[in-house]
């Protein structure tokens, strides 16, 4: 089975199948395009700690059936549907999950990013707006006014 | 200077992708949006909102959710905010449920404000119905989310009839559906559906047809009625002629498709309608015919013989004649309205229910005799000449054991239509009664320490000599049934070993009844699976325990000590 090599933004390379790296439709199309290669591929938006990560999801599913690709189907599947690999593949610092998003995003995994998205979804669940903004880190911008304003968007409206 | 947040440099549309992923009942579906401004625009674009509506099967009526779906553009849909008020509603729908199923005080009101919601509620009862095996009160919940889709049902069954009678326009099947809304205890198979269905069958008719729109009207009521015969419709064979399953449209559209004449007749005029005819039934005496309008001739056709053939009017008054009809043969001979099928229709249930024997009692028959009548008795209260004391005292025995919420009928419906005095006041007794009931614990059994009585709420046994089984929701420390003593003569009960000193327990039965056995005939008995009893035990139990071979007790309050 042929190999395949990557090289990280920070100039280390990995070598992989290429049945592995085709998980990543950017790579795939890449190949089809070049044809042969013998030189590493630069992956220039993701770093060793992060592609490795990202090797070994794809490894773990890289005999998976391939997704059905419409999103606005029945078939959306509820954030809860992780299975327990890919759960527990998640369980790492907040840093590494967004980046693990950001490099499926770039590589075009679509399967590893829908993972990496519902698994932020579960840790919004649940959540009142403060909590959200505490787990996140993220600051409140509204003005008191448009805050109320906006409660009441979110409000039963009798009719 | 705050440090950065990561969630929000990702690229935008990876925050979009985030936010699809929060489920339709969380806080943080709608809450998101309250975070920061980046948020709010982001958590849910018009498309996104309507795809989670979508996802929501049953609409009322007043939102026009399907001519809002063929809007092509979402955004000039107000998608958001029909999702929050969905959202409310499923929020209060299920905290009302899980009211009705801790306590039996006050459960009519709590329908009520399910009730209001309507349609509107039918989606999330339709997933408590449907609860999975693993929640601890998995019985009750479905058994009470069952109860109240099917007063959402009889509700609305109920408004239709009444705008009926207010003079507002209702298609056939419409009208004829809530035969079946009264019969409804599950969310599918709903009139909705059957509409749908019938849509599908006229399409079909459409394109099977060649040349249709060339054809003039007689051909084409006509091939209508040879189309029918071959997509199955059939009349029911004499021997099955009353089987009280051949009045209900939808029942006939989705099983074996036989039917009265009335049933033919309905869904021919439907379809016809459908193919741009104006159809109507006519009611010639026995035999419901369909009267096909051609500039102003009017064409009788039997959709239940299927052969398209044209009737001749010299027939068939000839056939009025030999039935001693002289004199205003027209009014056998005239299109009829549709308050006049919806009554013919009770009727036809009424025969059904007298020729057919009650003996038979299936837990899962298509149509549940107690729910037939009733729907035949509402209509003829809600569409009928008048109002009469007998069909008030049938309707009032039936709700106060199956549905006592149906007293806001009365209230509101029924006593304002009812003219006689004797029966305004029969309503109002029933209704007080029936609210008081409601309004009251029951008396409460404690045992005592020498426990007489052996078998506990929850017991399932095999009666000793008449081997049915059944599980016990009950029980007196010795004879007390309501009837008092002539029950106790009926039955023999000084006859049995033991006599009227005895334990009694009260038993639901898998045929569904409810029977009063005394404790020398109970045998306990331990099922690897309770599937029978299951489907009805909800009404007072939470689940069935496997480990002690008992259902658990949901009537505490009545029996705190089981």
């Amino acid at each position: 089975m042929s190999e395949i090599k990557l090289l990280s933004s920070d100039q280390c390379t990995i070598v992989v199948l290429k049945e592995v790296a085709e998980r990543s439709i950017l790579i795939k199309n890449m190949l089809e395009d070049v044809g042969e290669v013998t030189e590493a591929i630069p992956i220039p938006n993701v770093n060793e700690s992060v592609l490795k990560k990202v090797i070994e999801w794809c490894e773990h599913h890289k005999g998976d059936p391939p997704a059905a690709a419409d999103d606005d189907s029945d078939s959306r599947k509820k954030s809860t549907d992780i299975d327990e690999w890919d759960q527990k593949f998640m369980q790492v610092d907040q840093e590494m999950l967004f980046e693990i998003i950001l490099a499926a995003n770039y590589l075009d995994i679509k399967p590893l990013l829908d993972v990496g998205c519902k698994t932020v979804a579960n840790m919004i669940k649940g959540k009142s707006p403060e909590e959200i903004r505490k787990t996140f880190n993220i600051q409140n911008d509204f003005t008191p006014e448009e805050e109320e304003q906006i409660r009441r968007e979110n409000e039963w409206a009798e009719e | 200077m705050a440090s950065r947040c990561i969630l929000l440099s990702l690229p935008e549309e990876v925050i979009e992708h985030i936010t699809k992923y929060i489920p339709d009942d969380d806080d943080a579906v709608l809450n998101i949006n309250l975070v920061c401004k980046q948020l709010y625009r982001l958590s849910g674009s018009p498309s996104e909102w309507r795809f989670r509506c979508r996802q929501l099967r049953y609409w009322e009526p007043k939102h026009n959710f399907y001519e809002k779906l063929k809007n092509p553009f979402p955004a000039e849909v107000e998608w958001r905010a029909l999702f929050v008020q969905r959202f409310h509603v499923r929020r209060r729908t299920t905290q009302l449920l899980n009211e009705i199923i801790s306590s039996p005080i006050n459960r009519i009101p709590k329908y009520h404000e399910i009730g209001k919601f309507g349609y509107d509620a039918k989606d999330c009862l339709a997933e408590h119905a449907k609860v999975s095996e693993d929640a601890i009160d998995v019985l009750a919940r479905r058994w009470y989310a069952g109860v109240a889709l099917h007063y959402i049902h009889r509700r609305r069954a109920v408004r239709i009839w009444q705008s009926i009678y207010s003079r507002q326009e209702v298609s056939l099947e419409a009208a004829l559906g809530c035969f079946e809304l009264f019969n409804l205890k599950t969310a599918e198979g709903d009139p909705d559906e059957t509409a749908r269905m019938l849509d599908e069958l006229a399409a079909r008719f459409q394109s099977v047809t060649p040349n249709l729109h060339q054809l003039s009207t007689k051909a084409k009521a006509s091939s209508l009625c040879k189309f029918m015969a071959q997509e199955g419709f059939r009349g029911a064979s004499s021997e099955h002629y009353r089987a009280l399953k051949n009045s209900f449209i939808g029942i006939s559209l989705r099983t074996d498709r036989t039917n009265l004449p009335l049933t033919a007749t309905a869904i021919f005029c439907s379809l016809a309608t459908r193919i741009g005819l104006t159809a109507s039934p006519c009611g010639f005496p026995y035999h419901v015919l369909a009267i096909v309008n051609d500039n102003g001739r009017r064409i009788y056709l039997d959709p239940f013989r299927g052969d398209g053939n044209e009737l001749s009017v010299e027939g068939l008054e000839n056939q009025l004649q030999t039935l001693g009809i002289d004199d205003e043969k027209d009014e056998y001979l005239r299109p009829s309205i549709v308050s006049e099928i919806v009554l013919r229709t009770a009727r036809n249930i009424l025969e059904s229910l007298r020729h057919t024997p009650t003996t038979s009692r299936e837990p899962n028959a298509l149509v549940n005799r107690n729910s037939a009548l009733y729907a035949a008795l509402m209509a003829s209260v809600l569409l009928g000449p008048r109002i009469t004391y007998n069909l008030i005292q049938h309707m009032a025995k039936l709700i106060q054991e199956e549905c006592p919420m149906d007293v806001i009928f009365f209230e509101q419906q029924i006593i304002p239509q009812a003219t006689l005095p004797n029966c305004a006041d029969l309503l109002q007794d029933t209704c007080i009664k029936l609210r008081n009931i409601d309004a009251t614990l029951n008396v409460v059994n404690h045992r005592s320490s020498a426990e007489e009585v052996k078998y506990r709420v929850g017991t399932v046994f095999k009666h000793k000599r008449y081997n049915y089984q059944g599980v016990i929701f009950g029980w007196t420390r010795t004879c007390s049934p309501a009837d008092g003593d002539e029950w106790i003569q009926k039955m023999g009960v000084d006859r049995l070993a033991r006599g009227r000193q005895q334990p009694f327990y009260h038993a639901l039965v898998t045929d569904g009844t409810i029977r009063y056995v005394a404790e020398e005939n109970i045998d306990q008995e331990r099922l690897e699976s309770a599937d029978e009893l299951s489907l009805l035990a909800g009404k007072y139990f939470k689940r069935y325990s496997t480990a002690d071979g008992t259902f658990v007790s949901n009537i505490e309050d009545e029996y705190p000590d089981g």
